[in-house]
């Protein structure tokens, strides 16, 4: 887990990693965005997997 | 009579021209396209970009099991009767959920993102190793022979744990199941010669996993010999196709994407030299080789619900055949698709596949792709063709066969 309470969360298909800090500017997420407000039909930027199946990546 | 019959001419799809002419042919005029071969069981054969992303997307509406590659009818009885099923093997692109993801998750940490990167510099002195012996040879080799087949071919050995001496067996074992219908790499023409190779592949994993239940290592073969899935060890058919599946898929296509990639640098001279001025375009130029080569031909889904696709109306229980090198060359999702550019961001490529089953190695071949070149480019003065390049025949992986060339450090 970062500073400020943000977390991170790994796509379990491809790896990559959605950080609540960074956010994805390039997709339309701010840096800051929180995971609980990310759209449920949202899928990952890489492979095309649901946000059902990312996991919280615990330190 | 109908060009969908090429897609099952290994002739045809191992000739990039003829197999690139075939796929705008069908996009164009047949994306879903009804194929009746009388070797095959039919199926859809779909080669518009936005129609596969889609079915690759949606797993659970389009299964992988029933069927998963395009194999005669005639030697899908044969794997039937030997292993239960028509596929023969049991590896993750035969699975569908919950098994798929479970299996998956087996490897899954050696294959993400921070554990390939971890490999980089064992990665770099594999590179350097083969640059070295092409920069040894003497200005002229064949590069696919000497060199490509080989550098992926032990980087995938070494994760597993399989020892260097073993490799030309691990090589000729992979052609003989991948370029089964290419007359020079194939066993034989019999199916008992196709099940042969299985069965030679089955036989050596059986023995390397007792190994490594008495002598674990760390490594990739010690973690699935001791995989456990619901608390239970892995089924013998889960695990042993586990192994092919890493043992073969993990340097057959990095091999053809480096040969693949080699070979458009060189076509493309005005790429190489900007490879050569801009390092930080390995990367990006890694993953445009691994689109203009697409080494997986086609991938196939069974529908399970009524579907239309392009206006065609598909029922539930069909098979629909995804032809990836199709889609990457599709004009309406890819700008230029035709067009060599390794500055290009291909994020929208459907090479490693898409969904939950995209593939769990590319993280390894982007690296290795980038990592080869990353090597050669800066040593290397000039190169050029020697002889015509020469192509495996296949429909389902394919890639360059020979590929002499001359060359200057």
């Amino acid at each position: 887990m970062s500073e400020d309470n943000l977390e991170q969360y790994e796509c379990m298909t491809c790896g990559i990693i959605y950080s609540e800090a960074a956010g994805l500017p390039d997709e339309g997420i701010p840096p800051g965005t929180k995971w609980a407000d990310i759209p449920d039909d949202w899928t990952c930027p890489e492979c095309g997997t649901g946000k059902f199946d990312f996991e919280l990546v615990v330190s | 009579m109908n060009r969908n019959l090429d897609l099952l001419d290994p002739v045809v799809m191992g000739d990039e021209v003829s197999m690139y002419s075939l796929f705008e042919h069908l996009r164009e005029t047949d994306p879903v396209s009804y194929v009746e071969h009388p070797d095959y069981e039919p199926f859809w054969a779909l080669t518009r970009h936005k129609d596969i992303k889609f079915i690759s997307q949606n797993n659970s509406r389009f299964l992988n099991n029933p069927r998963t590659v395009l194999v005669q009818r005639e030697f899908e009885k044969v794997l039937l009767e030997q292993f239960g099923t028509r596929n023969g093997l049991e590896t993750l692109i035969h699975m569908d959920a919950p098994k798929h993801k479970k299996l998956r998750g087996v490897t899954r940490d050696w294959f993400k993102p921070a554990a390939i990167g971890e490999l980089s510099g064992d990665i770099e002195a594999i590179a350097k190793k083969y640059v070295d012996k092409m920069e040894s040879l003497g200005g002229e080799c064949d590069f696919v022979k000497e060199i490509s087949l080989l550098y992926p071919l032990r980087v995938i050995m070494s994760i597993i744990g399989v020892a260097p001496e073993e490799e030309p067996m691990m090589l000729k074992l992979t052609q003989e199941l991948f370029g089964g219908a290419d007359p020079s790499q194939s066993r034989g023409d019999e199916t008992g010669d196709g099940l042969g190779v299985l069965m030679d592949f089955f036989t050596y994993f059986t023995a390397l996993v007792e190994e490594r239940k008495a002598n674990p290592r760390d490594d990739l073969a010690t973690v699935l010999a001791n995989s456990l899935v619901d608390g239970e060890p892995m089924e013998q058919l889960d695990q042993i196709s586990y192994f092919i599946i890493a043992a073969t898929a993990g340097h057959d296509t990095t091999s053809a994407t480096v040969g693949g990639g080699l070979k458009a640098l060189i076509e493309h001279p005005d790429q190489l030299d900007k490879l050569r001025s801009n390092p930080d375009l390995y990367k990006s130029a890694a993953r445009e080789m691994i689109r203009y080569t697409a080494p997986v031909r086609h991938m196939m889904r069974t529908t399970t619900q009524d579907e239309t696709f392009q206006g065609q109306s598909i029922k539930a229980g069909e098979s629909l055949c995804l032809w990836y090198p199709a889609a990457n060359r599709d004009s309406t999702a890819i700008e230029n698709p035709d067009v060599f550019d390794i500055e290009r961001d291909n994020r929208n490529q459907l090479a490693f596949g898409y969904g939950g089953h995209m593939c769990l190695g590319q993280h390894l071949a982007i690296l290795e792709t980038e990592m080869f070149f990353r090597e050669l480019i800066p040593r290397l003065k000039s190169i050029e063709f020697a002889e015509d390049p020469d192509w495996v025949q296949a429909i389902f992986v394919g890639g360059l066969k020979s590929m002499p060339v001359r060359y200057q450090f």
